[in-house]
């Protein structure tokens, strides 16, 4: 039944895609019933992806193994959230996923702009239809997520278990998708609006909501699949330039320079061109990283070839820039900018800075993922791109770019009053005074400069919050944190920004603090035996063993023992010390699965995290512990979800609009 | 003159709150900074060189990071050679002549190592002439009236 409503629904989705471009070019060429026909094609677009996506999860839910993407993806023992999001594990189920957020996109679009911009919208929806169409068809091809198996397993292979082992991984993918597919909003009006020759300086402002709401999507998706490594994999880091991590991180930068440059363009005519470039970037680059994740090119660049997924894909990116670039060239004379700035120090010359950077940082990170595919297919050379080449070239221009967002936040739009030098006198004493506690608490080399630059530049933003709110206070009578909290009512979009840097601040900071000062050491150690780590005194308990219906898991019971234990000449009296807190790392055992699958476990504080990681264990009980000291860890997470918040912040609707 | 009152007021307690910002920072930086103090030790030195290093058995992981068997040997050996008192250029010779330029993370600069290198330099000038040309042709000084909206 599956194997027949599926793909039927995905033809239905297909044929009324492919009539929708038609009926909504026809229908804004001035045939009114053909414009309610074409938007009436996306709804039933919308409706056909829902029902596949509804098929695909009832024969994930009830064990269908006849399906091949059931069989290849569960198996008996996997529990009902893990079958849920069993939806999104592989390949064609992130295809399904990606045409079914972008189908729920158009639907919106559609609704919500019915009526007005007749000559944008109607090329707007045109094209959000024409992607879907891709996907869609790839999924009546070889990215079928319905295909059948015969003879039909007994059972499944199960999920990835590093996939089924954190509930981070079922909220980790939707965002990232919700992130990346959003983007085609704004792609499809920057198209339309050349195509229409309309909405010239306002297709970005129109779109501003639905840009915003893509970048924190992304923004936070980006964040919770770090946190999601973090719990789950065991090394300790957050972060490694995996070219899965630069998938997504790329189109995030490429849409966070747009972010800055759209409003450029709003007040000065100014970038059109550029402005352009940036969200076909974007959206270029979100079609690339998904290529990139789910291809199967990173495994092999001869592995790629064997399913014409991968091809298909890379040719329809290749026609997707074509296409843009055709379109600007036809309607070269819509993007010459008319405007002008009034000086070179200004708000709009460091947000052309600060686009220069972010590009740059993009650039590089697109270098480095994509040069060791290019060297193996071009000169058939094996060489590695890791971090430390990642690190060398992007923490230069990252501490440049906090510096442009920092001035940026102090100085005006248009030319720069006499005096504005005085601003940058309290974030910058307070720059150099951190530094020079920091100098005398220790701190030394490239570290002092980098905090040094985070502390100017939170403080740049914590100053305009303080001097907003100083006024504001004095002119309604307000007490100070009232119109603290009244300030983004005043400008949900100003302070939403400086919000915004202040979270980018926070999670560099997190992010400096670990690499530069994080310990890792491995202890043997038997059960009730007493343990050393920088900051921590622990001891080893016992082991446990628990049998769960689809794995065992071995785990050593650690207590975290008070300070006192720590500052004790021998804390070896091992009853002497209550403890303040209890960790189990563990190992998992999965059927599926040769080698079992440790998880780390995580003493979490806001001045950093004690970070533990079961090795080993003997059949005697004593156990291999690797324990981590992570100063400061929590501040990215925190940092990260409060940029995203910003963004939330400053896309929610003003009570007088 | 009772502006002048306020603005100073103003003016305190931004001094003020600065400094309570600038006490917070410090003392949770610093609080996190001074173990790693000094010189770097064998640990030290063994872990840099083995982040250089890629695990030869895992997808994307560093000597220094993966929980494999072989990572594991080859961060003993790392050990071993330095307490020997090889340098760790030479240890990292070692696993070049090994596994070839493939074992580095950061690949080597020679021959079209050298591209991935100044592919990211080439590009961000590319970039700065263009914004200095973009710049240069688009200020006018007093071309233009107030911006026509804030925020």
């Amino acid at each position: 039944m599956i194997s027949i409503l599926g793909p039927a629904a995905i033809a239905v989705a297909a044929a009324a895609a492919l009539a929708g471009i038609v009926l909504l070019v026809r229908g804004r060429a001035g045939d009114p019933r053909a414009l309610e026909a074409g938007q009436r094609a996306v709804l039933v677009v919308s409706g056909a992806v829902t029902l596949a996506v509804l098929a695909l999860e009832i024969a994930l839910i009830r064990f269908d193994f006849s399906v091949r993407y059931v069989a290849m993806n569960i198996n008996r023992a996997t529990p009902l959230l893990f079958r849920i999001i069993g939806f999104w594990g592989a390949l064609e189920g992130s295809i399904l996923l990606w045409a079914w957020v972008l189908a729920g996109y158009a639907a919106l679009v559609a609704a919500r702009y019915r009526g007005r911009y007749p000559e944008t919208v109607p090329l707007a929806l045109a094209v959000l239809l024409g992607i879907e169409s891709f996907f869609l068809l790839l999924m009546l091809g070889p990215g079928n997520p319905f295909g059948l198996v015969s003879p039909v397993p007994p059972d499944g292979r199960g999920l990835n278990p590093l996939l089924q082992n954190h509930p981070l991984m079922a909220i980790h993918p939707p965002f990232l998708y919700l992130g990346y597919v959003g983007f085609s909003v704004p792609f499809a009006f920057a198209v339309a609006a050349l195509l229409s020759r309309s909405l010239r300086d306002e297709w970005m402002t129109v779109t501003r909501r639905w840009t915003i709401a893509a970048w924190s999507f992304l923004g936070g998706g980006i964040v919770l699949g770090a946190w999601w490594s973090y719990e789950v994999l065991g090394w300790g880091g957050y972060w490694a330039w995996d070219p899965v991590e630069n998938a997504a991180f790329m189109p995030w930068l490429a849409a966070t320079a747009f972010l800055h440059s759209l409003m450029v363009q709003e007040r000065r005519q100014l970038l059109r061109l550029w402005n352009h470039a940036l969200i076909i970037v974007t959206f270029l680059l979100t079609l690339f990283g998904t290529f990139l994740t789910r291809s199967g090119i990173l495994g092999s660049v001869h592995d790629f070839t064997r399913s014409l997924i991968g091809p298909i894909f890379l040719g329809f990116i290749g026609a997707a820039l074509v296409f843009s670039l055709a379109v600007l060239i036809a309607r070269w004379e819509e993007v010459r900018d008319e405007g002008s700035l009034p000086a070179y120090v200004s708000r709009e010359s460091l947000f052309v800075l600060n686009n220069l950077l972010l590009l740059a940082i993009a650039a590089t990170t697109f270098v480095g993922t994509t040069f060791p595919l290019l060297a193996e297919a071009v000169a058939g050379v094996k060489l590695s791109v890791g971090p430390p080449f990642f690190n060398k070239l992007t923490v230069p221009l990252a501490m440049l770019l906090l510096i442009t967002m920092a001035a940026g936040t102090l100085l005006p739009w248009g030319p720069a009053p006499r005096g504005i030098l005085r601003r940058f006198i309290a974030p910058a004493t307070g720059g150099v005074l951190a530094v020079g506690i920091l100098w005398l608490l220790g701190v030394a080399g490239s570290s002092l400069l980098v905090f040094g630059v985070l502390v100017f530049t939170a403080l740049a933003q914590l100053a305009e919050f303080h001097k907003g709110a100083l006024a504001l206070a004095r002119a309604n009578g307000r007490s100070y944190l009232v119109a603290l909290y009244q300030l983004f009512g005043v400008n949900r979009r100003r302070y939403a920004g400086y919000l915004a840097y202040l979270g980018l601040a926070l999670a560099l900071a997190g992010v400096a603090a670990s690499a530069a000062y994080r310990t890792e050491t491995e202890h043997l150690v038997q059960p009730g035996q007493t343990f050393r780590v920088p900051g921590y005194a622990l001891r080893y308990e016992h082991r446990t063993v628990v049998h769960n219906p689809d794995r065992v898991r071995v785990a050593a019971v650690v207590s975290v023992l008070p300070a006192d234990a720590l500052e004790a000449a021998s804390p070896t009296p091992a009853e002497g010390w209550r403890p303040v807190a209890t960790l189990t790392p563990s190992e998992h055992y999965y059927p599926q699965q040769r080698t079992p699958i440790p998880t780390p476990a995580v003493r979490s504080s806001w001045r950093g995290d004690l970070y533990l990681v079961l090795l080993s264990m003997t059949s005697d009980g004593a156990a291999v512990i690797k324990a981590i000291t992570n100063p400061l860890v929590p501040w990215i997470w925190t940092g990260g979800l409060l940029m995203a918040l910003a963004g939330m912040i400053s896309i929610w609707p003003t009570r007088r609009s | 003159m009772a502006d002048a009152t306020v603005l100073r007021r103003g003016a305190a307690a931004t001094a003020a709150l600065l400094l309570v910002a600038v006490a917070i920072a410090a003392v949770v930086l610093g609080g996190t900074a001074t173990p790693a103090a000094g010189k770097p030790g064998l640990d030290e030195q063994a872990r840099a060189i083995a982040a250089r290093l890629r695990c030869p058995v895992c997808q994307n992981e560093s000597v220094a990071d993966s929980p494999s068997e072989l990572a594991a040997q080859m961060r003993q050996l790392i050990r071993t050679r330095l307490e020997q008192g090889e340098a760790p250029e030479e240890i990292i010779a070692y696993f070049v002549s090994r596994y070839g330029d493939w074992i580095l993370l950061d690949p080597p600069r020679r021959g079209i190592g050298w591209l991935v290198w100044l592919a990211p330099g080439i590009l961000l000038l590319a970039g700065i002439a263009a914004a200095v040309r973009f710049l240069r042709r688009a200020v006018r000084p007093g071309a233009i009236p107030a911006p026509p909206r804030t925020g």
